[in-house]
């Protein structure tokens, strides 16, 4: 009797340390939090393309903040929707809990970002005002704010009696529809300021026969504001040739180590400059809230720069224009 | 039993003794444990905090080692440069190297620079130049951005304002060399003459931020910690999240950075978490930082879930054990409260087991001996009132001797026919009044008034039998009539007497009853000069008859003397006189009971 009482203890203080062995490896196992996952696809995933890979930059900083895990995609080309929406096809089948995405204007694309949503994944848009089903939160760039700013420096440079010309890449863009919305702001108070907004197609030739004609046709023209860096290298090329640099303010969006040349030559005026970084920087942190179940504005916008060639070698703007790899 | 299966965790009131001690147990040792789990909690948080401030500190100490490394080699190429003879030449103001004498020294100097180049991976450029308008770099052919004026640089104006000093730039994008722009840490330095008063130029040795860049990103301060670094005047220098901090994303510990001595740790404590800083100061005017988050540090999260683990497996170990134990200590207790609920249902046969000699093992032995007792009392209970049932039987049937009411009944009959009336009369109003006595059934206890008025009737009648043999006296003074006595107690002795003394005696016997008054008691006797006993009948007559047969003549003697004794007690009762020849005694004790008298 007493005996068996005894066997019964040990028993059960040796299932009860059995237990404890079992439940503390298995904690231990649980215990690295965090296997949360947020996909991240970029527009393009090119090394070359210095504004997305600070993007990406960008996100990887705010995942390692909150110890998240990352998986940054995007097709080679900004303009491969195919291929971006066989990337958002495998995010559909991996089911992160969360893509920040930049999408590329296509009815492919928005037809899979709204199947992910279906599936319940949260969605935050980057960069491009897109026409989808729903409303997405977004994170983006104020575009017609950068507009705005391009607009007003185009007034201050040209003494406040700005006559522009605009050009832009497509006709149907949206970006470049909100700059131009945004310039139009700036310009429309001074009388005959706005000359027009004229599609280049991404094609330094155009844009330099573009600006040929406008200098011809429109003597009294004093700004050019060039919506993409094609148009920009055209126009400043055309104005280089027509000895009128300096005479005709040309002012460009976004940077590449051109437009970094021509603004130190003087050939622009200045260059309106995006954040990427804390595009996907706040990208992650608007999808980690959304994940938390925690109020997020509809919009999130980012301020964009005006960068001249006095304060190019700020600290700030260096960082801006040259992204360090 | 089912107080067994109470709940682990007992709630107020405490029912039982178990749970009252499993919660007693359990409540010590969950304090117990709290308490030293605290202590250790606390002193093992505490040591993995300062094995973590070393670790940072060390590696901190590292990166401003390395960092110092890649200044000190600037600052040795810069050396180099300066006791360069032809350096010296070339720059120098009191130009005696012709223009036509230029490439040669133009040459030679860029080789020496290339030859440093290729040594060192992490030098991006290095470039002299002179305040004559004259610059050599690493590179045969340099072409000087038209856009960007040396003079203007920042690292050019420092190097001119400390006179000769070496200067360290913040990492910066280099521009000077056309369709170049890399980001480096320039060292500057201006140059002297060789009377080391009158400046010649200024030398350039840019290192790839690559390097520096490479080396902070390889730090592991666990998963979200960094490093980063500021200058004598606060400027962030570098830093993983500069970005952020120029649009105000992001806002880091300037002020707090720049009040730190060197080598030593702060902890922050904001939403952002709690996190250490580790600050170094350098020798060219940068502190490096070096920041840890304390959820990251892997000493950190594994104690505390050891500490948690530990504490909750010793509670539930603790627990179960203090189930266990109290269920043990309680069981005696227990079981003697079964054994006890079964007396209370009546069983006397209970035994409670006594396992231990403690104080439990003792009230299990003490229940035991009480129960014992019980039983005993119990059955004596049953025996006596079986006895007293079984002499009530024998006084009745003593009381209706049917050989004495035959022979009666035949005395009258024959007194009857023989016309003794009187005689008749008589006999047959003592016969009335005796069996009227022994009928009333009532009462136990009767005045010893009307227990001689039985024996006097019984005496009467007998007399009246034997008329030629018996004869007889009744002493019992008036005193003493009042007292009580058991109903028919002398019956059995006058009979015995007759029958046994007198009846077989030649000539006349006398039987004389006695009643006396003494200090203990009242005490009758019953004397008769017949025929005696030897000692082996005396002896044989207290053998009662066992199976309460009725043996021919009367009442057993023992019957008797049982009856008194159960009445009044082991004190009082019969004692026997006998002498062969010469008669029998029987003294007969009871107590004086005062009685109310004139009863029946």
């Amino acid at each position: 009797m007493r005996v068996q009482k005894f066997t019964i203890v040990l028993a059960l203080v040796l299932l009860a340390a059995a237990l404890f062995t079992v439940f503390y490896f298995q904690l231990y196992r649980v215990g690295s939090p965090n296997d949360r996952t947020i996909a991240v696809m970029l527009k393009s995933s090119n090394v070359r393309s210095d504004f997305w890979q600070t993007v990406s930059e960008g996100a990887k900083a705010a995942a390692k903040e909150s110890g998240v895990r990352l998986e940054v995609m995007g097709s080679l080309q900004d303009t491969d929707a195919a291929t971006q929406v066989r990337l958002l096809e495998d995010v559909l089948l991996r089911k992160p809990e969360a893509l920040v995405v930049a999408p590329i204007e296509d009815a492919g694309v928005a037809e899979v970002l709204d199947r992910i949503r279906e599936a319940g994944i949260k969605l935050v848009a980057m960069d491009t005002p897109m026409q989808l089903d729903f409303d997405p939160v977004t994170v983006s760039s104020d575009h017609s704010e950068a507009g705005r700013q391009a607009g007003e420096v185009a007034v201050r440079e040209t003494g406040e009696s700005p006559h522009l010309a605009v050009l832009s890449d497509f006709g149907t863009s949206g970006v470049s529809g909100e700059r131009v919305k945004g310039i139009r702001e700036a310009t429309d108070p001074y009388v005959n300021s706005f000359i027009g907004t004229y599609p280049c197609e991404n094609s330094e030739d155009l844009a330099y026969e573009t600006t040929l004609d406008l200098l011809s046709s429109n003597p009294e023209m004093n700004a050019i504001i060039a919506l993409s860096e094609s148009a920009a290298l055209g126009a400043a090329k055309a104005l280089e040739d027509r000895g009128k640099r300096g005479e005709v303010k040309l002012i460009a969006f976004d940077s590449s180590l051109y437009e970094i040349k021509l603004l130190e030559e003087g050939s622009l005026s200045a260059i309106i400059v995006q954040r990427p970084f804390n595009m996907g920087y706040l990208g992650v942190r608007t999808a980690l809230k959304l994940i938390d179940n925690r109020t997020v504005s509809r919009m999130t916008y980012i301020d964009s720069i005006v960068v001249t060639r006095d304060n190019m070698y700020s600290p700030e703007n260096q960082k801006l224009l040259f992204p360090f790899r | 039993m089912f107080r067994d299966r109470r709940p682990f965790f007992p709630l107020f009131p405490l029912k039982s003794i178990q749970s009252s001690i499993a919660f007693a147990f359990s409540v010590l040792i969950l304090l117990t444990i709290a308490a030293t789990s605290l202590i250790a909690y606390r002193l093992s948080v505490n040591s993995v905090e300062s094995n973590s401030k070393g670790y940072i500190k060390e590696v901190i100490n590292q990166v401003n080692t390395n960092i110092q490394s890649y200044v000190d080699n600037m600052e040795n190429i810069s050396l180099l440069a300066m006791t360069n003879k032809d350096v010296k030449y070339y720059i120098s103001s009191n130009s005696f190297i012709g223009d036509d004498e230029r490439r040669p020294y133009e040459k030679r100097i860029s080789d020496l620079f290339q030859a440093i180049l290729y040594t060192r991976k992490d030098i991006a450029s290095i470039m002299v130049f002179g305040y004559n308008g004259r610059f050599v770099s690493d590179r045969r052919i340099t072409t000087l951005n038209p856009n960007a004026k040396v003079e203007e640089q920042a690292w050019y104006k420092d190097a001119q304002r400390e006179g000769g000093k070496s200067v360290i730039s913040a990492p910066h994008v280099q521009n000077i060399i056309q369709d170049e722009y890399r980001w480096v840490v320039s060292l500057s330095r201006e140059l002297k003459n060789s009377d080391g008063l009158t400046a010649d130029g200024i030398f350039l040795v840019d290192l790839n931020m690559s390097v520096i860049n490479d080396l902070l990103s390889q730090i592991n301060l666990g998963k979200k910690g960094y490093v980063f670094i500021v200058d004598q005047s606060g400027n962030i220098v570098y830093h993983p999240q500069q970005q952020l901090i120029y649009s105000n994303l992001r806002s880091e510990k300037i002020a707090e950075v720049e009040q730190a001595q060197s080598g030593t740790t702060f902890k922050v404590e904001d939403d952002e978490g709690k996190r250490f800083y580790t600050v170094q100061d350098t020798s060219f005017g940068w502190k490096i930082v070096g920041v840890a988050y304390a959820g990251d540090l892997i000493g950190y999260k594994s104690t505390l879930i050891n500490f948690l683990l530990i504490t909750l497996g010793g509670v539930a170990i603790s627990l179960v054990i203090s189930v266990m134990l109290s269920h043990r200590l309680s069981r005696p207790i227990r079981n003697l409260q079964r054994n006890m609920r079964k007396v209370e249902k009546g069983n006397f046969d209970v035994q409670a087991e006594v396992t231990q000699m403690n104080e439990i093992g003792q009230l299990a032995r003490t229940f035991n001996m009480m129960v014992g007792q019980i039983k005993n009392l119990m059955q004596e209970i049953v025996d006596t009132h079986e006895n007293k049932r079984k002499s009530e039987l024998q006084l009745l049937q003593a009381q209706i001797n049917p050989h004495f009411l035959y022979n009666t009944l035949d005395s009258i009959v024959w007194m009857a026919e023989t016309k003794q009336h009187e005689e008749v009369v008589l006999m047959t109003s003592a016969l009335a009044k005796l069996f009227r006595a022994s009928i009333t059934k009532d009462q136990e206890l009767v005045p010893i008034r009307i227990e001689a008025e039985h024996i006097t009737n019984y005496l009467l009648i007998q007399k009246m039998r034997y008329s030629s043999k018996l004869d007889y006296r009744l002493e019992i003074p008036d005193s003493i009539m009042g007292y009580k006595t058991l109903k028919i107690l002398l019956q059995p002795f006058v009979e015995n007497a007759i029958y046994h003394g007198i009846r077989n005696k030649p000539g006349i016997g006398t039987i004389v009853v006695r009643g006396m008054d003494t200090e203990d008691g009242i005490v009758f006797e019953v004397e008769d000069d017949g025929l005696g006993m030897t000692e082996e009948q005396l002896e044989k007559i207290w053998q009662a008859p066992d199976n309460g047969e009725w043996r021919g003549g009367g009442i057993g003697i023992s019957n008797v003397n049982e009856r008194i004794q159960l009445y009044f007690g082991q004190a009082y009762g019969i004692s026997i006189r006998s002498e062969l020849a010469e008669g029998t005694v029987v003294t007969i004790r009871i107590p004086k009971i005062e009685g109310t008298g004139g009863a029946v």
